[in-house]
């Protein structure tokens, strides 16, 4: 007889989890998942910032030894990107006095809106993350999410009043059009499990090589154009193939992002 | 009061994995710290309390992720069930190679089961970083399930009523 009550016990839980997948899937688990991340809020941004500072030190002491190396690369990366930026610069104020003599309107500005990271995908080979900003704030799905520089993190997947999940570029299923900015090729870039990006489907007799910058083409899906994706580090070629490929590198830790920008116009 | 001191030590194991243990990322990785607890939990109580942890557990890791919504909680309630049946064969928490046995499986089917997800919707799958990454999680899940054993064990076991557990 207790036997029986437990199994029964058992069963009515299962049944309990079912329902929850069912009224997850009909949307209506909506207003209890918001109640609980709104309360949930001030414990979660606190152990998210304990384990980022735990796992930041931790990686530092391992790389205390690297340091020397990276600072003198840092420091030569600096003085190129100094000599780029002042040339840039100069491009600019042509660009501009250009547009003008042809009555060109400038292109419009985006608005970014300041996001916290409240918390990380909690496996290992998906690649979401939730922030604190939401439908309220004017969030939508599809909306691009950047960190500093513009450079991309990825979009909004699902929105809550006051949160939403970011899809970030390095999850295995993501895609966009992407640009090589150096060579103007343009291909697929694809998420891939552990080495970051691949820029795929890259015309054979495009000249991609490595340490070009690739932004997004704007093609083919809500991502505007011109956000920074990563570099080219390596280009694989292959003789009798149609297209070629490209392994593309994010300067972004993307698991350790404490604010990121969501791009609102 | 017993169920609401099961419920705050899935709720506390479900919120340590996903905001302390998702952004530290020891390794590389987020160990499945829910799944240590409800192993000891199904080697320590009732079937139904153990499998009560397993949903709340996994309805906060399924809420907090942005995809597969009902895999956490089925599986843990799945794996709960495995170690209930086990237990119900004579074995007892005492037994740490079960413990780590049921870590290691369990860990295993669980990255399999996310990684048929990525396959099914066409994503790009490294299988070499795949075998590294599994390989450092099962490593810190078998840690956790050492080093977390004797505050689990007392967590966890039954004091009135229930379970005959020797310590």
């Amino acid at each position: 007889m207790m036997r029986r009550r437990r199994g029964q016990r058992i069963l009515i839980i299962i049944g309990a989890g079912l329902l929850l997948v069912i009224l997850n899937t009909a949307g209506w688990l909506s207003p209890v998942h918001q109640l609980l991340g709104w309360m949930t809020r001030p414990v979660a941004t606190q152990l998210t910032k304990a384990g980022t500072g735990t796992g930041n030190f931790l990686t530092l002491t391992s790389q205390v030894k690297n340091l020397a190396a990276d600072n003198q690369r840092l420091e030569s990366d600096n003085a190129d990107l100094r000599q780029k930026l002042a040339e840039d610069a100069e491009l600019r104020q042509q660009n501009e006095a250009l547009r003008r003599q042809l009555n060109f309107s400038d292109s419009t500005p985006s608005q970014l809106l300041p996001a916290e990271v409240i918390s990380y995908q909690p496996d290992n080979f998906r690649q979401f993350l939730t922030i604190n900003r939401g439908r309220l704030d004017g969030l939508k799905e599809g909306m691009a999410v950047v960190a500093e520089g513009k450079q991309l993190v990825g979009k909004i997947s699902e929105v809550g009043d006051h949160d939403a999940k970011v899809f970030l570029i390095i999850d295995p299923t993501f895609k966009a059009g992407g640009l090589d900015q150096d060579s103007r090729a343009d291909g697929t870039i694809k998420g891939q499990i552990g080495t970051g990006l691949i820029m795929d489907k890259i015309a054979q007799n495009e000249a991609v090589k490595s340490g070009d910058t690739v932004i997004t083409s704007g093609l083919g899906g809500d991502l505007p154009k011109g956000l920074i994706v990563g570099r080219v580090e390596a280009v694989n070629q292959q003789d009798n193939g149609v297209f070629q490929t490209a392994q593309v590198v994010s300067d972004l830790k993307l698991n350790k992002l404490e604010l990121v920008f969501v791009v609102t116009s | 009061m017993k169920t609401a001191k099961l419920l705050a030590i899935a709720i506390g194991a479900g919120w340590l994995q996903i905001y302390f243990l998702g952004a530290m990322r020891p390794l590389g990785v987020v160990p499945n710290l829910l799944l240590v607890c409800l192993i000891y939990a199904g080697l320590l109580r009732e079937a139904s309390e153990a499998v009560m942890m397993a949903l709340v557990g996994g309805l906060l890791l399924d809420l907090a992720s942005g995809n597969d919504f009902g895999l956490r909680m089925g599986f843990y309630a799945v794996v709960t069930l495995a170690v209930v049946f086990v237990r119900q064969q004579g074995a007892d928490f005492e037994n740490l190679t079960l413990v780590l046995l049921t870590t290691v499986i369990g860990a295993v089917v669980f990255n399999l089961l996310v990684l048929a997800g990525i396959v099914a919707g066409h994503g790009l799958v490294r299988w070499s970083t795949v075998g590294a990454r599994l390989g450092w999680e099962i490593l810190l899940d078998m840690f956790l399930a050492v080093a977390l054993r004797p505050l689990l064990v007392w967590l966890l076991r039954p004091t009135s009523r229930g379970l005959k557990v020797s310590s």
